[in-house]
């Protein structure tokens, strides 16, 4: 599937898919819950905590 | 060096959202117009007091000047990308809230300053125009943001 694709598929611009993929946006809990289901694959699979981002 | 300059600002500007796209074109628009407005109030006051100007006027024919501005370069964005004028994603609500969020303090210690103008009694002048002074900068600080968050990215 493309950016485009699941962009289309979720109702987002490509440019947030881009964003989602490179780290630099986080998405609510109903968006991740919406690309997952898109992606045919479970929450947890797809995304995954980044514990260097909230270290301090 | 200067063709690599610009097929690099053309290649970002391609990868933009709508949304980021019409922040940058708000936010040149308000600039330009700011730019003509100083320029115009230093230029006519010509070395007496800036506050002898007539500026509300200058005001009319700024905000005539920032509506037509952004209103063409909606429509060139428009054009250039239909499906996607006017709508928004969840990120671009976000970045928007933010942005909005942000402005708003200066938009509040803008009305502060004003409200303390009043209060001794300032030159309308000064008044008039320190309102304008706090809508533009809280505009241009809540477009910022949001371009800020658009380029660097915002864990929102």
């Amino acid at each position: 599937m493309t950016q485009a694709e699941l962009a289309e598929k979720i109702g987002v611009t490509r440019q947030t898919v881009i964003a989602i993929e490179g780290g630099k946006y986080s998405p609510s809990l109903e968006m991740a819950f919406e690309i997952a289901h898109a992606l045919g694959r479970p929450l947890d699979e797809v995304f995954g905590f980044r514990s260097d981002l909230t270290d301090v | 060096m200067r063709t690599l300059v610009m097929s690099k600002v053309l290649y970002i500007w391609s990868a933009m959202s709508y949304n980021e796209k019409s922040a940058w074109a708000i936010a040149g628009s308000l600039l330009i117009v700011s730019a003509w407005y100083l320029t115009t109030l230093a230029n006519e006051a010509g070395g007496a007091a800036v506050a002898t100007v007539e500026y509300r006027g200058l005001v009319l024919v700024g905000v005539v000047l920032l509506a037509v501005l952004a209103t063409v370069t909606h429509i060139v964005l428009a054009v250039s990308e239909p499906g996607s004028a006017g709508v928004a994603d969840e990120r671009d609500r976000r970045y928007n809230q933010l942005g909005e969020y942000v402005g708003g303090f200066v938009l509040g210690s803008g009305t502060l300053l004003t409200l303390g103008l009043a209060v001794i009694e300032a030159d309308h002048f000064w008044i008039g125009n320190a309102i304008l002074a706090a809508l533009v900068l809280s505009e241009l600080t809540s477009l910022g943001t949001r371009i800020l968050l658009y380029r660097r990215g915002g864990l929102v």
